[in-house]
């Protein structure tokens, strides 16, 4: 029973932070706000992948990350940034540098 | 809604993430029933909370008890604010359902493909972000539940399902680097990934995108 309350109150708290401006229409942020808004998106995403590319557990190799984070460049800019091609990249560039390294 | 142009793009957008994040929802699956958890309760979760970082935290913390666990995913939730007035500014006025709904399956790879379909002037993007919510909300329940049914019998670490997540995050970032200031918010997002690491971890990212966010407020914007 603890169980269920704790999901459904996990619910409650995400959920109640992805609706917060939704309902609210027509407040659009603008000026440093809007810019902020605008530019966070990406900090977020570099800021999820450099977590764990660059800040592997103790326990875990880092070649690995390194090498996904390389190869997904790398397919990024072969494929004009398209997401499959930074996924294709990354990833056989992980399981090559875990193949080298054995 | 199926034959709309803009839901086609987004069926054929999300498929990647159909994939990928059912893939991240097995691992969740095997790791939540692993914690000890109800196989129920772990599915019911995927459905409810729709937050791969949240139940993850959610699993690690079992046994922990259940304000630790609220904690951590209040720091996880909090990034979706911003995300929010973002999704609510690109699709201007619309009905409260559709608002409501819009909400449910608002997270970071749905929100990443929206953004840039808005970018390159998708005419409708209720319907582009209904197709994708619809692909990753089916992957990452059906792949929770095939989680919980393969149980103790697979290890996600042995497939490297952490770094196929990371990279996934690098592809939706790569649209979103338009000019120079842009690589300067992503200098400022790595430097503070590791200034962050000071902090108790259900933070950290927020906190690192928030700052570099802030550092990108103060920049140019072109």
């Amino acid at each position: 029973m603890t169980d269920l309350l704790v999901v459904l109150a996990m619910a409650a708290v995400t959920y109640g932070c992805r609706v917060l401006f939704l309902v609210h229409p027509g407040r659009t942020p603008s000026g440093r706000l809007g810019l902020f808004l605008e530019r966070f998106p990406l900090a977020l995403f570099v800021a999820l992948a450099a977590a764990t590319l660059l800040l592997p557990e103790e326990s875990v190799d880092p070649v690995p990350g390194y090498a996904a984070l390389g190869g997904a460049v790398a397919g990024g800019l072969l494929t004009r940034r398209s997401l499959p091609g930074v996924l294709a990249g990354g990833i056989a560039a992980y399981w090559l540098a875990r193949w080298l390294i054995g | 809604m199926l034959g709309h142009p803009s839901f086609r793009r987004g069926l054929r957008d999300g498929a990647v993430l159909f994939v990928a994040v059912g893939g991240i929802g097995v691992a969740y699956g095997v790791l939540g029933v692993q914690a000890g958890l109800a196989a129920w309760l772990v599915v019911l979760a995927s459905a409810l909370v729709v937050s791969g970082a949240a139940q993850f935290a959610w699993v690690s913390l079992v046994g922990v008890g259940a304000a630790p666990t609220l904690v951590a995913v209040s720091g996880l939730a909090l990034r979706h604010i911003p995300m929010s007035a973002r999704v609510a500014s690109l699709v201007g006025p619309r009905p409260l359902r559709v608002r409501l709904a819009l909400a449910w399956v608002l997270v970071d790879e749905t929100f990443g493909l929206t953004v840039a379909a808005a970018r390159r002037g998708e005419p409708d993007l209720v319907a582009y972000k209904a197709a994708v919510d619809l692909l990753l909300f089916s992957g990452w329940v059906a792949g929770s539940a095939v989680g919980v049914v393969l149980g103790a019998q697979f290890d996600p670490a042995a497939w490297g399902a952490e770094v196929f997540f990371a990279v996934l995050f690098v592809g939706l970032a790569a649209p979103l680097v338009r000019s120079r200031w842009d690589l300067l918010v992503v200098a400022a997002a790595i430097g503070a990934t590791f200034a962050a690491t000071m902090l108790p971890p259900a933070w950290r990212i927020t906190a690192a995108a928030a700052a570099a966010a802030a550092v990108g407020a103060v920049l140019p914007d072109d």
